[in-house]
């Protein structure tokens, strides 16, 4: 670039800077208060009947994905709970109440075993969770173990990746590739979860992908939400960081009763400090 | 013997008999009036130059008719043309093996005409209405809940509270996307590039970038979630709102 090149530059970038320095910018954001600043509780529930696997009844399969997620409005902090399907709960397993009496037994059962009122629940099935990865466009996942299961159809290396639809459904439902078997497949879980909160977060920034997004849920869950509170509760969620969000898997002992395979929960003090305000990652 | 004459000089100067000797316009013999008139001509120009030219004392002259008042304009409204680029559905009946009933294309329409006319009223009303522009008014028409948000936080959607200045509309580019919900209209997401002109300066510019969510409401329809940007001319602003 020649020196006359260079003044034309210069010049050009001093006329931009005073005419930009001319005018003032404001920006409004106003947002629909999604929670008051108590504790809010959802259930995240995933049937394992649906169209096309196995047809039927949503609301009436067995529960094989089971969390709780507590959030605390005030300090904007959340905690994600594990539950394997196998935990005894009530005398059976907990995925069963489902089949027997449908989402609001099964959330009545957990407020039983846990002491949490749980405000509402969310359910979706393989295709609906499926349905909602490719909307929102995939998440990101820490694959720590090979993975290649024929009956889940999992076949990932370690490392992290971007899932979304049957790649997705795959790394939610594998246990045959992990050390930890179905513990590790409910962790799994959760990270979904996670992952689709960082995702929210990330895309928080526009209103229109936030409506898209609350479109995409509602079309791909069965849930006790009010439709209209929907949006709201989404941009409430990602108003928390990610970094204030807490994981934590339940295991237990593992039996077989009856001939079948059950988890005895130890919970430890979890859902006592959960009750009790203490939400989020230990405080430094 | 010849014979001659002699003449004196007077009698030279005697117009000979049988001539006329009535007076005519007309070289030495017109005198009189054409001085007369020159001197009427001469007495006009002096008198406008003095007139031109002398100050006007007060109490001197009479009253004058009012200039006629310039004809001006009233401001024009803004004019939203709503482009719906999507529209989705909350329906779960897939879940189910269903497929959802879907919404009439009439009633998407509808909905959209709708929301593009709260759109143009805030509009007109946030920066081209004398009585209203830049003031809180517009706000609480087209945003619910927001009586109990400070006033410094509604500057993006126009609250600057500065009068007398008039902003002529200019265009606005407006897209939406429209969320159903058994048969009907659920949400409407509308972002929207809305410019102004100031009206004394061709080169100042309003300008207004807004992403809004619509709900249908009691009493129409209102932004339940808003993000918009507002860039005005320094000069518009006092200094303690810049």
């Amino acid at each position: 670039m020649n020196r006359r090149t260079v003044a034309v530059v210069v010049l050009l970038a001093l006329v931009g800077a005073l005419g930009a320095a001319a005018v003032v910018t404001y920006r409004s954001v106003l947002r629909p208060s999604g929670a008051d600043d108590g504790l809010l509780v959802v259930a995240v529930l995933g049937s394992d009947v649906g169209v096309p696997h196995r047809p039927g009844d949503p609301l009436r399969g067995r529960a094989d994905a089971i969390h709780l997620v507590a959030v605390d409005g005030g300090t904007r902090r959340a905690t994600v709970v594990d539950i394997p399907r196998d935990a005894v709960v009530a005398g059976t397993k907990v995925n069963a109440h489902l089949a027997d009496g449908g989402p609001e037994a099964l959330v009545a059962e957990l407020e039983a075993f846990t002491g949490l009122t749980v405000d509402h629940w969310v359910l979706t099935t393989f295709r609906g969770f499926e349905r909602l990865t490719r909307a929102i466009g995939g998440v990101d996942v820490q694959v720590d173990v090979p993975m290649h299961d024929p009956s889940s159809g999992s076949d990932f290396e370690p490392g992290r990746r971007v899932v979304r639809g049957a790649t997705a459904l795959a790394f939610a439902r594998d246990r045959h590739s992990l050390p930890d078997g179905d513990f590790g497949r409910t962790r799994h879980q959760g990270d979904l979860l996670l992952a689709l909160h960082r995702r929210l977060v990330a895309d928080a920034t526009d209103l229109d992908t936030m409506v898209a997004l609350a479109a995409a849920v509602a079309r791909t869950t069965v849930t006790d939400i009010p439709p209209g509170d929907l949006l709201a509760l989404a941009l409430h969620a990602a108003t928390i960081d990610p970094a204030d969000v807490a994981h934590v898997s339940l295991s237990g002992q593992v039996d077989t009763v009856d001939g079948a395979s059950v988890v005895w929960l130890t919970p430890g003090d979890t859902f006592r400090r959960i009750a009790d305000g203490q939400v989020g990652p230990p405080r430094r | 013997m010849a014979t001659h004459t002699s003449h004196t000089r007077a009698e030279h100067r005697r117009p000979p008999r049988g001539w006329d000797t009535e007076p005519v316009v007309s070289g030495r013999r017109h005198r009189p009036l054409v001085v007369a008139l020159l001197a009427g001509a001469a007495l006009v120009v002096v008198a406008g130059l003095v007139v031109l030219l002398t100050p006007d004392i007060p109490g001197t002259r009479g009253p004058r008719a009012p200039a006629p008042a310039p004809v001006v304009a009233p401001p024009r409204p803004f004019t939203v043309d709503l482009v719906v680029t999507d529209v989705a559905t909350m329906d779960n009946d897939r879940l189910f093996g269903g497929t959802p009933a879907g919404t009439g294309p009439g009633v998407v329409r509808a909905a959209a005409r709708s929301v593009e006319r709260v759109i143009a009223r805030y509009l007109t009303a946030a920066f081209v209405t004398p009585a209203s522009r830049f003031s809180a008014r517009p706000v609480r028409a087209l945003v619910s809940d927001v009586g109990a948000v400070p006033r410094r936080e509604l500057r993006g959607l126009g609250v600057l509270e500065v009068t007398d200045q008039r902003v002529d509309a200019g265009p606005v580019d407006a897209t939406a996307r429209v969320v159903t919900r058994d048969g009907a209209v659920a949400m409407v997401a509308v972002r929207y590039d809305a410019r102004a002109r100031l009206a004394d300066r061709t080169d100042a510019e309003v300008r207004q970038r807004a992403s809004l969510v619509f709900t249908p409401q009691r009493g129409g329809w209102r932004a339940t979630a808003v993000d918009a940007t507002l860039t005005v001319p320094d000069a518009l602003v006092p200094e303690d709102r810049r």
